[in-house]
């Protein structure tokens, strides 16, 4: 979806993220002294800092929303149903973000490590075909025998069989 | 029953729900979607009790609830079939009877809320909703403090805009 545009707020830069984090309390000292010092010279950046208020405000006096009359009642009374997706549970204490890259690579690393070790086990495990040399000569005497026992006359036209019915 | 410090899903249902549901409700924008967050997070909620280190609760449910809103835009995303939460026109509440209950205010700015790109929408929910830090908005979304900074800012002028133009 498209954003709504900005509107510029006079000299003031309406994106100087200062605004909000002064509000709620998340700027540095450095940063709370210089606003301070700002906002008592510039009427421009004190409505900046207002109109950030209220929005800001507005979620904030937002009231905390009901579930539908029987909605808990009847979670409650019939239990959870079963997993919808295995999705894990975060962490119940903020998060380390490099504790979690770290499990990640880890997964992935384990993940990696299985699939080599299975493609070798392939390549290792599995017997290859073994070559194969075809018995050409047996073949071609049988053939040789079994033809001229049937009297087949093209095949007799080629001696390459001992006759079945010589002896020596 | 609490077991050293350790609420049951049920406990957490009973005296949390009401705060999850406001959480759910705000990142979805209308009821029937909120439901299926809240259901969804008490499963986790469910999974992960026995790792939960008993500090600020409210603030690991809020957590817990954004991972499942932002798994399910995911989803969605890969089955465009399905209604976007970032449509405006379901951003209208499924519930009548909770209709009947909501001021013409807070729709307006549910309303305005629900139309946040849900980049600037989070933050300002777990901010303005759920009271949680900048470090802790940062460690459940996985971004530096300054990218919540940025977008928390960002997504306050835009609701404010959204606001002022609707009311004109």
């Amino acid at each position: 979806m498209s954003r709504p545009p900005i509107p510029p707020t006079g000299s003031v830069d309406p994106d100087d993220t200062v605004l909000s984090a002064y509000l709620d309390g998340e700027c540095t000292d450095a940063e709370r002294v210089a606003l301070d010092a700002r906002l008592a010279d510039s009427a421009d950046l004190r409505a900046a800092l207002a109109e950030v208020a209220a929005a800001r405000d507005a979620v904030r006096g937002l009231p905390l929303r009901d579930a539908p009359p029987g909605f808990f009642e009847r979670l409650l009374a019939e239990g959870l149903p079963e997993a919808s997706a295995a999705v894990p549970t975060p962490a119940p204490v903020p998060d380390d973000l490099t504790a979690r890259r770290a499990r990640r690579t880890r997964r992935w690393t384990a993940v990696g490590g299985a699939a080599a070790a299975a493609m070798l086990a392939v390549v290792v495990l599995v017997p290859r075909p073994a070559s194969v040399t075809p018995p050409v000569a047996t073949f071609t005497d049988a053939h040789a025998v079994r033809s001229s026992l049937q009297d087949d006359v093209v095949s007799s036209l080629v001696p390459l069989g001992v006759r079945a019915g010589f002896r020596p | 029953m609490v077991t050293d410090g350790v609420p049951t899903w049920e406990e957490v249902a009973r005296d949390h729900g009401r705060f999850m549901y406001s959480v759910a409700y705000r990142l979805a924008g209308n009821d029937e979607d909120a439901q299926d967050l809240v259901q969804e997070s008490l499963l986790r909620v469910h999974r992960g009790l026995e790792r939960y280190q008993p500090g600020s609760l409210e603030g690991w449910l809020a957590r817990i609830v954004t991972n499942v809103f932002l798994d399910e835009v995911r989803r969605r995303r890969r089955r465009p079939a399905d209604a976007l939460p970032d449509d405006p026109e379901r951003v209208l509440p499924a519930s009548p009877a909770a209709d009947e209950v909501s001021s013409g205010l807070s729709d307006e700015i549910q309303a305005a809320l629900a139309a946040l790109p849900e980049e600037f929408r989070v933050p300002v929910v777990l901010c303005d909703v759920a009271d949680q830090s900048y470090e802790q908005i940062a460690a459940a979304l996985g971004v530096p403090v300054g990218t919540v900074r940025s977008r928390l800012h960002r997504g306050r002028r835009l609701l404010r805009t959204m606001l002022t133009e609707g009311a004109a």
